[in-house]
């Protein structure tokens, strides 16, 4: 069925479309790069004295998102790729959330509220999981039965944009994947954390990516457990 | 990081090579579509699959 409109409904890409308007360029319009969003949002409370708002609470007045800073004829797109077990991690009994961040954490520095990490420039983004134990079965989990309780739960942080920004400020002389890949290397780092707030790992890798300092966090008590990272 | 501290998590990064959309073209992924970025998080936590070391 060509014509929607028969089942009294019909879609934003094909209603109006000017004389001669293709379908493509009616999607591009809409979703493409120089689209403009549909929806603002206010990305947690005021800022506080001292933070630097991030360029993605600037955009949420309304300024209209800026295009690629790629060139060239082509673009890249990259995007970290969290998995984790439904079965859970340990001590995150329940939901916990994965920050990305890129760069050098200068304002986070001991902070364990995720408030704080959401407004510093080094952040990225964030993906969330939904875990139980296996103990309890709190939540599905997969059947043990068959094996199942170990699958996996997948998110996804898109790092293009952050990625941009570092070469607009001149981090990175390009986007190629040798150039991001010795990047994310030496800058990328992340936190794992409950929707309590309870921060449960902070990974980063020191220059060259051999040495590994981990900080683990239990509540307000921070016990502090470096370690090469090597054979791991 | 001992595994004990992060089992079953995963991290790793992906890239695609794209040829840029037109106004009347939508973008096009090249190379065969998404690729494993070797590097990115090479020995890092959480039972990351290591590729050569850089530096």
């Amino acid at each position: 069925v060509r014509d929607c409109t028969v089942f009294a409904y019909s879609y934003p890409e094909l209603v109006s479309r000017a004389e001669g308007e293709s379908l493509v360029r009616r999607v591009n319009s809409l979703y493409g790069e120089n689209a403009t969003s549909q929806f603002t949002f206010t990305l947690g409370d005021p800022i506080r004295d001292g933070y630097t708002p991030r360029r993605a609470v600037q955009l949420a007045d309304g300024v209209q998102r800026r295009a690629s800073l790629q060139r060239g004829e082509f673009q890249y797109q990259y995007y970290a790729n969290v998995r984790a077990q439904k079965s859970g991690m340990d001590g995150a009994d329940g939901a916990y959330k994965v920050f990305v961040f890129l760069g050098r954490t200068r304002q986070l520095q001991d902070s364990m509220t995720p408030m704080d990490w959401l407004r510093d420039p080094s952040f990225v983004g964030f993906t969330g999981f939904q875990s139980s134990s296996t103990l309890n079965y709190g939540g599905y989990s997969g059947n043990p039965a068959d094996g199942s309780g170990t699958q996996n739960a997948n998110g996804v942080v898109a790092l293009t944009k952050a990625l941009e920004d570092r070469m607009a400020a001149g981090e990175l002389s390009g986007l190629d994947e040798k150039m991001v890949g010795e990047y994310l290397n030496q800058e990328m780092s992340w936190r794992i954390s409950t929707v309590g707030c309870l921060l449960l790992l902070w990974v980063k890798c020191m220059a060259g990516g051999q040495k590994l300092t981990m900080e683990r966090f239990a509540g307000r008590r921070q016990v502090r457990a470096p370690r090469r990272c090597s054979g791991l | 990081v001992h595994p004990d501290d992060a089992a079953g998590f995963e991290i790793d990064v992906s890239y695609a090579k794209i040829l840029p959309p037109t106004p009347d073209t939508f973008p096009e992924i090249q190379d065969g579509g998404f690729k494993h970025l070797m590097y990115a998080t090479s020995g890092r936590a959480g039972g990351v699959s290591e590729g050569p070391k850089v530096g």
